[in-house]
């Protein structure tokens, strides 16, 4: 079930209108040179700050299909995985970024919705705090999550 | 605070400098960091998420790791932030000629739902880092 939802042309184009101040130079590994010295910014920064971003939208169950989970549910409890950036890639190239999403969502919710709000969300987020304009979200709803599930789950 | 305070060598002297300059920042701190890339090391002390690499002009340039909280706000005032604490707090040790550039590698950010590994303990405290 899996349902790949690309972003608007309007999304991409009030990124691109929003950000000419944010987004200054960057490049992969070394970033936003000054006089004084550069800041660069980690990728996994980028993605985790598109997974929390995703996560502050209500009806977002989790991030990452059940096999990502399942993998991560591991890696995180020998420490090596880290559920805030699961189910997210980002790609960036110099003062641009996309982002790759991979979600469940509630039973019932509007996926359509759902999604416009994730990616208005994740463009907020990330132009915000890394300056880096986004040129893509793209979401695939991978699952949906049920009341009741989580207890089936322990159960078995 | 003057350079003679400070341990012996500029420098180590720098490494502590900016290490106090993170200690004081809200929603900023020093990685764990063991590789030896990103850590500053004399002989009784060591300093970690802090590289300080001689420039060959007299002046050694840091480069600070660090992680952020959640919010952070933006990463690049917060880094330009850090950029100039580090700065004065430098020509207060009378350490201003010594210091070359300042690199500042944002290399994780932390949330509601912090992974205690990632963190020196105590330092870190959400918002206000920007």
């Amino acid at each position: 079930m899996a349902e790949t939802t690309p972003t608007p042309a309007s999304s991409t184009r009030r990124s691109e209108e929003t950000t000419g101040a944010a987004a200054t130079e960057r490049t992969p590994g070394t970033a936003l040179e000054t006089s004084r010295g550069s800041t660069s910014i980690a990728d996994s920064v980028v993605a985790k700050v598109a997974g929390i971003a995703a996560r502050e939208v209500g009806g977002v169950h989790a991030l990452g299909g059940s096999g990502a989970r399942a993998i991560g549910s591991v890696t995180q409890r020998v420490g090596i995985g880290d559920a805030r950036s699961q189910g997210v890639s980002v790609e960036v190239t110099e003062k641009r970024a996309s982002v790759e999403l991979v979600v469940v969502i509630e039973y019932g919710e509007s996926i359509p919705e759902r999604t416009r709000e994730i990616r208005e969300q994740i463009i907020r987020r990330v132009e915000g705090i890394c300056g880096l304009q986004v040129t893509e979200v793209n979401i695939s709803v991978a699952d949906l999550h049920f009341p009741g599930d989580d207890d089936q789950d322990e159960r078995a | 605070m003057t350079e003679s305070s400070l341990t012996g060598s500029p420098r180590l002297a720098l490494a502590e400098v900016a290490e106090r300059v993170v200690a004081r920042m809200p929603g900023v701190a020093l990685t764990r960091c063991a590789d030896a890339r990103c850590q500053t090391v004399g002989r009784d002390r060591r300093i970690r998420g802090i590289t300080t690499v001689a420039q060959g002009d007299g002046r050694y340039e840091l480069a600070l790791h660090v992680v952020v909280a959640w919010p952070p706000g933006p990463l690049t005032r917060l880094a330009e932030e850090l950029r100039r604490r580090v700065l004065a707090s430098a020509k207060r040790a009378q350490l201003e000629d010594r210091l070359g550039e300042v690199h500042v590698e944002i290399v994780s950010i932390d949330d509601p739902e912090p992974t205690a590994d990632s963190l020196a303990p105590g330092r870190l405290t959400t918002g206000g880092a920007a």
